[in-house]
């Protein structure tokens, strides 16, 4: 989900932002409910036609799937473990086909537009207190600051290890918490300067 | 024009600004002073973003205190550190956050922002993700961000900070050439010399405020 916008001009890109969240929605529970190995191999091979159709580079596919191989190796080696092979095949098929999906809605359909269908999608929510507008912008900023404290971890890691610290990763999380909370002072600031406040 | 009239600020009890009492006017204006001085505040001061605990700040004679969104609207502000002011995850949709955010429609968003981007060398990075941006580049889209708003006076704090001598040089002459007022809060003394004035910061007071060399030599002898 964290995949950028390619453009290219293709009938995916051009199709309606709300049709694609719900096939988006759609297929995310057909997938969750497939107990075939072959039906969700044939649905990832469809999928990746899609991007074949939405004109999009073979290196996007593996982009969209690098993050979540670590995961998906893990939750098949429990899955085998625990379940068995036929389990651990179909939970590892799932998770491809709904990554793959996802982006393929990110990576053909630009943020903004994205947002906007989201802020829409969610104004009915405002009656409750939510704020449409704030929603998405939270979710541009996630999408933002992901690789951002992603480098900040690996710098303080780094510091850590130039200073000889042992047990990797843990010791940064304090350090990491403490520059995020500084940065969301600045964040705040940025956000309102920038006229964020006008809107509802 | 910004007036400060009387502006003293504290944070949790310590003061960092001290009875302020400026008349902004000049094309080019340079604020230097040592760290700590009250420089960023007094930054943030002139669009409203922060109060003043007793005073007042006035953008084009409305008070911040009164209206900080019009004076936001008026002062654009570029921050120190372009990570915390770039806000979309790519450059294209960054640029389009505060006209958005203004109520412009997209068509006259794409055509400043088309403007900007070509204008400023960046056209081929539109698509672009801005964590991927070089220090320069980013810094550059913090500006334009800003830019597209169309603000009548930009404020820059520490515009050179962590850049790179050809970055440095790029953005000395991108601010060089805005036809905006300018208010530079800046260490990098090279860069105010040709202003139209310089005001000196210490320990939150105004020390000297005057011609950009007057104000640099009587900063070189108290720092």
């Amino acid at each position: 989900m964290l995949a950028l916008y390619v453009a290219r001009n293709s009938f995916i890109h051009r199709a309606p932002v709300r049709a694609k969240l719900a096939a988006l929605f759609v297929g995310g529970i057909a997938i969750a409910f497939v107990g075939d190995p072959w039906s969700l191999g044939l649905l990832l091979v469809g999928i990746l036609g899609l991007y074949g159709l939405a004109r999009l580079p073979t290196s996007e596919v593996f982009k969209a799937l690098k993050p979540i191989l670590f995961v998906a190796a893990i939750i098949f080696a429990l899955q085998w473990a625990l379940a068995g092979l036929l389990p651990a095949i179909l939970a590892v098929l799932r998770i491809l086909c709904l990554v793959l999906l996802a982006s393929l809605v990110t990576l053909t359909t630009p943020l903004s537009t994205m947002i906007e269908a989201i802020i829409a999608l969610a104004r009915p929510l405002a009656r409750f207190g939510l704020s449409p507008a704030k929603l998405g912008l939270v979710i541009a900023l996630t999408l933002r600051f992901i690789p951002v404290l992603m480098n900040d971890f690996r710098e303080i890691e780094a510091a850590r290890a130039a200073r000889g610290a042992r047990f990797p990763g843990l010791g940064a999380a304090g350090p990491l918490l403490i520059k995020t909370l500084r940065m969301t002072d600045a964040l705040g600031d940025a956000i309102a300067a920038r006229g964020f406040e006008n809107r509802s | 024009m910004i007036e400060c009239l009387g502006v003293s600020h504290a944070f949790d009890g310590v003061p960092v600004l001290r009875d302020v009492n400026l008349r902004l006017a000049e094309r080019r204006i340079g604020v230097i002073g040592a760290n700590g001085s009250g420089k960023s505040t007094f930054a943030r001061l002139l669009n409203g973003l922060l109060i003043p605990a007793q005073g007042d700040v006035l953008v084009d004679g409305v008070s911040t205190r009164k209206d900080g969104r019009a004076a936001r609207r008026k002062v654009g502000l570029v921050f120190q550190n372009p990570e915390h002011q770039i806000v979309m995850p790519s450059v294209e949709e960054d640029l389009a956050f505060g006209p958005r955010n203004q109520g412009l429609d997209g068509a006259e968003i794409e055509q400043r922002m088309a403007a900007l981007l070509t204008g400023y060398s960046l056209a081929d990075k539109r698509a672009h993700a801005a964590h991927l941006l070089s220090g320069g580049e980013k810094k550059l889209l913090t500006l334009l961000s800003v830019l597209i708003m169309e603000p009548d006076v930009i404020v820059f704090d520490e515009p050179m900070n962590s850049l790179d001598l050809v970055s440095q040089r790029k953005i000395a002459s991108v601010i060089e050439g805005l036809t905006q007022t300018v208010i530079t809060i800046t260490h990098d003394l090279s860069l105010i010399e040709n202003y139209d004035r310089a005001i000196l910061f210490e320990r939150g007071a105004v020390v000297f405020d005057g011609p950009p060399g007057d104000a640099i030599r009587r900063y070189l002898a108290i720092a």
